[in-house]
């Protein structure tokens, strides 16, 4: 029950901040990942179920605040969510590197993972190359101080109500 | 039994995907109510937002602000006895009208508050209102500022609609050169930037271009272009902008011109949607908050 409480409060608070931060257009309009990286915490920190409930919700949240068809974002935060799941005994959790690597790593792949169910799946006008590489360079740029700052946040959050110790490590 | 747990939840990502997209009618709602818990929030730290900037600008700018006042007072001054002079014209103006049998009936607009100034995922340039089906608000009707055209209406729900801006390259606008009378397509670049409107970092950007002119027609930087009324979704003579470049495209076949937004695109507050004639009464506003007024 804390789990959900804490992702919702998480989730709701990621997602008006991102779609609140404008998108730098040095970036190509990237926008700051901070909902991905709120699922990437999950992942990394917590049991498989919880991170699939925080992808599919972050999801949602997500193709909600914008056009994009309800499901691109969830089915992308899902198979991430998963890698970096299946990945974490191999990882210094609590780390700042591991935070911002795998924060900008997750970010560009998402970037073009998004373009291409975009490209195919609905009616979207295609994008010169130049700008899907700025975009992606530019997310994964904005993840860096980004996915260390929410994983800081989220551990205090989940340590605050004691669920790290249940959950995760 | 991990590997096929895997293998269930990878099915089971696909498997949203589809039915997400499926039917309109599953989609929708979930949609809707997302936004509509969301958008309360959003409005709220916009506003903290904007004040905390206003509060910054005038701070900084402390006497440009006061020279601005006393320049604005004067012009205040200025306009009210222009609109007095102006009154006996528009009487002599409509007494005319009817005479010549014209039915003077401009849009009809809806004053709305913008929420959202950015699109959560980075992929569109979208602005949210805090006006929806209850105010009359439908898809695809015009969105305009004092300044100009901002967009169409894209997904509307009961008490927000998301707004196509024109600088997304999925939004196209029929247009023409104001003075010479020039038709276009108006395609958005990707990127709205704040103030100067324009980015050339890595890969050329430009709020806005219009394509396919006459590559012989005499279209000039700084000509401004308007909306021809072609396709129905925008009426005619909306100011759109300001010619900024001119070039030919790849094929050497037609002139493009990059055009500067007359709206401030990136730091939209408020705009008005425009209804078409005939439009169904609002039902949760007053009639008389749904104002008439003049196209810019």
């Amino acid at each position: 029950m804390m789990t959900v409480a804490v992702m919702t409060v998480l989730l709701g608070a990621a997602g008006v901040l991102q779609s609140l931060i404008p998108g730098p257009a040095a970036f190509g309009g990237a926008k700051t990942p901070l909902l991905l990286a709120v699922v990437l915490h999950y992942a990394l920190s917590h049991s498989l179920g919880a991170m699939v409930m925080a992808a599919l919700v972050a999801g949602i949240v997500q193709d909600s605040f914008s056009l994009t068809p309800m499901g691109y974002s969830a089915l992308g935060f899902t198979v991430l969510g998963i890698v970096v799941n299946r990945l974490r005994d191999s990882l210094v959790r609590e780390n700042l590197i591991t935070a911002a690597v795998v924060g900008a790593a997750c970010a560009a792949a998402m970037t073009l993972a998004m373009y291409g169910m975009l490209a195919v799946g609905a009616d979207f006008v295609s994008q010169p190359f130049g700008r899907i590489a700025l975009k992606t360079a530019g997310t994964a740029g904005l993840a860096v101080p980004a996915t260390p700052a929410v994983w800081w946040i989220a551990r205090r959050a989940d340590r605050l109500v004691g669920l790290e110790e249940r959950d995760g490590s | 039994v991990k590997g096929y747990r895997y293998a269930v939840l990878v099915v089971l990502g696909a498997a949203f995907l589809i039915a997400f997209n499926l039917p309109q009618t599953v989609s929708r709602p979930l949609r809707s109510l997302s936004r509509e818990a969301m958008a309360p929030f959003q409005g709220a730290l916009r506003q903290v937002a904007d004040a905390a900037a206003d509060l910054f600008r005038g701070l900084v700018r402390a006497g440009a602000l006061a020279r601005e006042r006393d320049r604005l007072a004067q012009e205040l001054a200025a306009g009210r006895a222009a609109s007095r002079r102006l009154d006996a014209v528009e009487r002599e103006n409509a007494e005319l009208r009817r005479w010549l049998g014209f039915a003077a009936e401009p849009n009809r607009c809806v004053p709305s508050e913008v929420i959202a100034r950015e699109d959560g995922s980075g992929w569109w340039q979208t602005i949210r209102l805090n006006r929806g089906r209850l105010d009359g608000v439908g898809t695809n009707q015009p969105v305009v500022t004092l300044a100009g055209l901002v967009g169409r209406t894209q997904s509307v729900s009961a008490r927000s609609c998301d707004v196509l801006l024109i600088s997304d390259p999925n939004c196209r606008v029929a247009v023409e050169v104001e003075r010479t009378g020039t038709p276009g397509i108006l395609s958005g670049g990707g990127v709205s930037v704040a103030g100067r409107h324009e980015a050339g970092f890595l890969c050329p950007m430009a709020p806005c271009a219009v394509e396919y002119l006459d590559k012989d027609a005499p279209v000039q930087v700084g000509d401004a272009v308007r909306t021809s009324g072609l396709g129905g979704v925008y009426p005619p003579g909306i100011l759109v902008g300001q010619v900024s470049r001119l070039y030919t495209n790849a094929s050497r076949l037609y002139l493009c011109a990059d055009v500067r937004p007359a709206a401030d695109l990136a730091r939209l507050r408020r705009v008005a949607v425009l209804l078409p004639d005939g439009a169904r009464q609002p039902a949760r506003r007053a009639p008389a908050e749904a104002v008439t007024g003049a196209v810019p």
